[in-house]
């Protein structure tokens, strides 16, 4: 006769079971897709990417912001004017300026323009053409975004694996305190730390990992006194 | 294991099959079994009391002590 928290146990192990078991399935069809589009990018011809569009700006340096500066933000660098003319601020690996041009790591560019200069005000204009886009650069990032996404959805399934392994021996488990048990728990921590790690150090996943891993330990210690109590009479 | 069980002895003098005194403790017959062969690490106080009075015994006639130099015990610790 199985006590209520052995049934609970039994009962959230099905629920989790059949949750990370849809979400291993989801992760099988990513990862199917992600290949698809892997050996699509790979095979693609360069002809076949086509970017169209236009970057249009103007920076406009006044009396008032000579000496602080002022230009466009992108997110992670900005163009910045000011009395010495044009500079990159912020994170510019790779991003190369001077008085005609801005060039973006040999994969695009834009052409910079000097409307007016005198001793109070400047105006520079920058404009590019996305079909100037370096095609060999633009194919090279895409498959290291996809290949990205394919070792990311890899990581998640195997770690979901691990985790319905655990879900599925607590589903119909007589008491979780069994060296089976254990052993699973262990793995299972241990791969969600891989996971962590691997993630870009997601930290929520590796104390969880070491809280699953910790859990092992202290079900380890309830498989020897489960021991000492069966061997009671 | 230095404590050795004395069951087997009893239940024989008392004439008693295993079955009848798993059914008079309301310990399983496999239990009894594993209790009579040594294959237990420990005995509740209350299983101890019921079989001495079934078998109308004292816990000293069931247990028996033989020094093996307590290998076992520092083993253990």
């Amino acid at each position: 006769m199985k006590n209520s928290n052995i049934k609970t146990v039994n009962g959230i192990g099905k629920a989790c079971s059949v949750i990370s078991l849809i979400a291993f399935i989801f992760c099988i069809v990513g990862f199917v897709g992600l290949i698809i589009a892997d050996i699509a990018i790979i095979f693609m011809p360069l002809d076949k990417i086509n970017l169209s569009g236009n970057a249009d700006a103007t920076i406009t340096i006044t009396a008032e912001n000579m000496n602080i500066g002022t230009g466009i933000d992108t997110g992670n660098f900005m163009i910045v004017g000011d009395k010495n003319g044009l500079s990159i601020e912020g994170s510019n690996e790779g991003i190369s300026i001077d008085e005609d041009k801005v060039d973006f790591g040999g994969i695009w560019s834009l052409d910079v323009e000097e409307v007016s200069s005198d001793e109070t005000s400047a105006t520079y204009h920058l404009t590019g053409d996305f079909a100037d886009f370096n095609k060999k650069a633009v194919k090279r990032e895409l498959l290291l975004k996809v290949l990205e996404a394919t070792i990311a959805v890899i990581a998640t399934a195997v770690t979901l694996f691990f985790a319905r392994r655990v879900f599925k021996a607590l589903a119909k488990c007589e008491t979780p305190f069994t060296e089976d048990i254990v052993k699973k728990m262990k793995v299972f921590g241990g791969v969600m730390i891989g996971y962590g790690v691997l993630t870009s150090l997601n930290l929520t996943t590796i104390v969880a990992g070491l809280a699953v891993l910790m859990l092992g330990y202290v079900f380890a210690h309830g498989k020897n006194l489960q021991q000492e109590s069966d061997e009671t009479l | 294991m230095s404590i050795i069980l004395r069951l087997d002895r009893v239940m024989a003098d008392r004439k008693m099959s295993l079955n009848e005194l798993s059914e008079r403790v309301g310990v399983s017959n496999v239990n009894l079994s594993k209790l009579k062969t040594g294959k237990v690490s420990a005995i509740r106080f209350s299983t101890l009391e019921a079989i001495c009075k079934t078998l109308n015994c004292q816990p000293g006639d069931l247990l028996e002590f033989i020094d093996d130099g307590g290998k076992e015990l520092a083993d253990n610790q």
